[in-house]
């Protein structure tokens, strides 16, 4: 049986790089992403698993970062938001206008990446139905869906070729 | 930001988890078992809710992921939702699971958690409560297995520091469903009123969350139905069983509440309704 109390120092795999982090059980993985590895991409909006900013992939699922222990993580392959450098959907965004003031992007860009790894023939109600998981306050919802429904395609045509 | 300290266990085996816990409440720590952990952080986080200790469920093996006998599947109570959701043959209770929560949540959200959580709405026991399934529970002697409905009043009942170890879904089960849920706005939120029902052997299940301050069900027998008169004095029979529970707060009235209702009994009876007038 696993006892942790107080600091114990935990690998993460974040990125498919291996970071040492002293934690406490009561830290959020959220938290320590962003406040002991430095990676600042997860944002932190209601820390109550409402707006999913923080989203960041676990073993090939997106979860909320504010609603899991950092603890529960060792052993696991997470992917943030900065993890997705030179992916299709970080091209889409970008090209289609996917974002507002940038708030929500990361855990769009990363909730997105994962529903079009997992089901890249995703339909209309496939799209709802992982992306009514994040909020965008700037209702900037039109942008984002044009950069999915390209970054689809892009995504489609490189699964083809394997 | 979690403002207190917490100790973190993670026991291999039933026995240890539920040894643990009687040590612990022995010397009056505060201990909670922890699954997916989204319905008790975000209680952490707001401090409605202090700890000593979580003791995470989730290296059990009897607890995580689904198993399948000639006559059951078996869930683990510590499996997400969404792993439940995707398993080929489950279709009678993933329609309703499916409607908890968000997408990315059930990734986190437990069966377990959901029905024994805080949260008045329990969503997860409506179907198991309109199955009637078995469910395993581990307490001072060991595993045990009970019908569903005979330890779920308002809330599961479990004797002290025991916790819910699986769920049992009969296969080949023959029935007809209907589920109508209703939110304030969009569909990601708490329900108003979720109406689930099951018309199977001699009986019309029908059970309701987010109406009152707790799930509430009434199992009406067919026969008793089909002797009413017509469809509308028995929707006036089945209305007059939930009423009075209707709860009042800031999402929604009584009144509003009641005619909720109205309308879904009304939906329900247009789809069993066949059946139901001999």
């Amino acid at each position: 049986m696993i006892k942790i109390s107080g600091y114990k120092e935990i690998k993460l795999s974040i990125n498919h790089e291996d970071f040492l982090v002293l934690v406490k059980p009561n830290e959020t993985l959220l938290r320590v992403i962003r406040e002991k590895l430095g990676l600042t991409g997860p944002k932190s909006g209601c820390e109550n698993g409402d707006c999913g900013a923080c989203t960041v992939i676990v073993n090939d699922k997106p979860i909320k970062a504010c609603l899991v222990l950092a603890v529960e993580m060792e052993g696991k392959s997470i992917i943030t938001v900065e993890g997705l450098i030179d992916t299709e959907i970080q091209q889409t965004f970008v090209d289609h206008s996917g974002f507002q003031c940038g708030y929500c992007t990361a855990g769009f860009l990363v909730n997105s990446y994962a529903l079009l790894e997992t089901i890249p023939n995703a339909n209309a109600n496939d799209k709802v139905e992982w992306l009514s998981s994040n909020l965008c306050r700037c209702t900037g919802y039109e942008g984002i869906e044009l950069a999915i429904n390209a970054a689809q395609d892009l995504v489609k045509k490189r699964k083809e070729k394997l | 930001m979690i403002k207190f300290d917490f100790d973190y266990y993670k026991p291999d085996t039933c026995k240890e988890a539920y040894e643990l816990m009687c040590e612990l409440k022995g010397v009056n720590l505060n201990a909670v078992y922890y699954a997916g952990g989204t319905e008790l952080l975000s209680n952490f986080r707001k401090g409605k809710m202090t700890v000593d200790a979580v003791i995470d469920l989730k290296s059990i093996a009897s607890l995580v992921g689904i198993e399948e006998t000639d006559e059951f599947y078996i869930i683990g109570s510590a499996t997400p939702l969404n792993t439940i959701i995707e398993y080929p043959g489950l279709e009678s209770i993933a329609l309703t699971i499916g409607q908890i929560a968000d997408h990315t949540i059930r990734n986190a959200l437990t069966i377990g958690g959901n029905i024994c959580g805080r949260l008045p709405y329990r969503e997860a026991a409506l179907p198991l409560l309109a199955l009637n399934v078995q469910v395993v529970v581990y307490d001072v002697n060991g595993k045990m297995t009970i019908d569903f409905r005979n330890i779920f009043d308002k809330r599961l009942k479990l004797e002290k520091n025991s916790f819910l170890v699986q769920i049992k879904i009969p296969k080949l089960i023959n029935f007809k469903a209907f589920d109508l849920r209703n939110t304030e706005g969009i569909h990601v939120d708490y329900p108003i009123m979720h109406q689930y029902s099951t018309m199977k052997d001699n009986e019309l299940f029908i059970v309701l969350s987010g109406y009152a301050s707790f799930p509430i069900y009434e199992v009406f027998n067919l026969k008793q139905l089909k002797a009413e008169k017509s469809l509308e004095d028995i929707k006036v029979l089945i209305m007059n069983s939930f009423l009075e529970h209707a709860k009042e707060d800031e999402r929604a009235s009584v009144a509003y509440r009641q005619q909720l209702l109205c309308v879904s009994i009304d939906e329900m009876l247009h789809e069993f309704g066949g059946e139901l007038i001999d």
